[in-house]
């Protein structure tokens, strides 16, 4: 619980420090998307941050709540799901990485731009190939 | 896999959450036992058995899909 707290609070210092840096940074610069990302990134954090730090309140308001609601992050029909739909995100994922690139070079984007999305892509399918391996020998 | 689970739990005049919460699932999940949907992992299925004092194939009911070899 207080791993959670302390792991909320800093994503929160975080999520403020992106957006406080970016509009100070970013102040004279003409890269609007830039800016946008940095400080979209730096909302979101501090979105999912406050919303963890609500559910911990209530948590503690409530432990009964945390009780049911731990019970049912490990329960085994509930963890099948979750590794069914992991699975099945990995395979589309590379599949829409791999039509993405494709796109890319019918649009005659620059070549460095697609090597990070095809070396993106690799690196994905080999951390999938490596975690099989490791899961055969462990199992 | 069938399973004789909504029988027993009448005879036990259990329901399906009070038996969810003694075996720390869902309730979804023994809806999805007696619906044939999930199979539970040996744990589950052996806490349950145990708990209406039974063995595990009297609780669920195995459909032979594989032939098990048996030495002559």
């Amino acid at each position: 619980m207080n791993k959670r707290v302390l792991l909320s609070v800093l994503l929160l210092i975080l999520g403020v420090g992106i957006v406080l840096a970016t509009v100070i940074l970013e102040q004279n610069s003409d890269n609007s998307f830039r800016t946008g990302m940095f400080i979209g990134f730096g909302a979101s954090f501090i979105g999912i941050s406050i919303v963890n730090i609500i559910k911990l309140i209530q948590y503690k308001k409530n432990p009964e709540k945390l009780k049911k609601d731990e019970m049912l992050s490990k329960e085994e029909r509930n963890i099948m799901i979750k590794d069914k739909a992991s699975s099945f995100t990995v395979l589309t994922y590379n599949v829409t990485l791999a039509i993405i690139i494709m796109t890319l070079a019918v649009i005659n984007v620059k070549k460095e731009i697609i090597l990070i999305v095809f070396f993106g892509m690799m690196l994905n399918i080999i951390i999938f190939l490596f975690m099989i391996y490791y899961y055969s020998k462990k199992y | 896999m069938k399973t004789n689970l909504p029988k027993l739990r009448l005879e036990h005049s259990i329901t399906q959450q009070e038996l969810a919460d003694k075996m720390n699932v869902s309730r979804q999940t023994i809806i999805s036992i007696e619906n044939g949907k999930y199979n539970p992992s040996i744990i589950l299925a052996h806490n349950i058995a145990k708990y209406f004092n039974k063995t595990i194939e009297e609780v669920f009911i195995f459909e032979d899909k594989v032939e098990v070899k048996k030495d002559e």
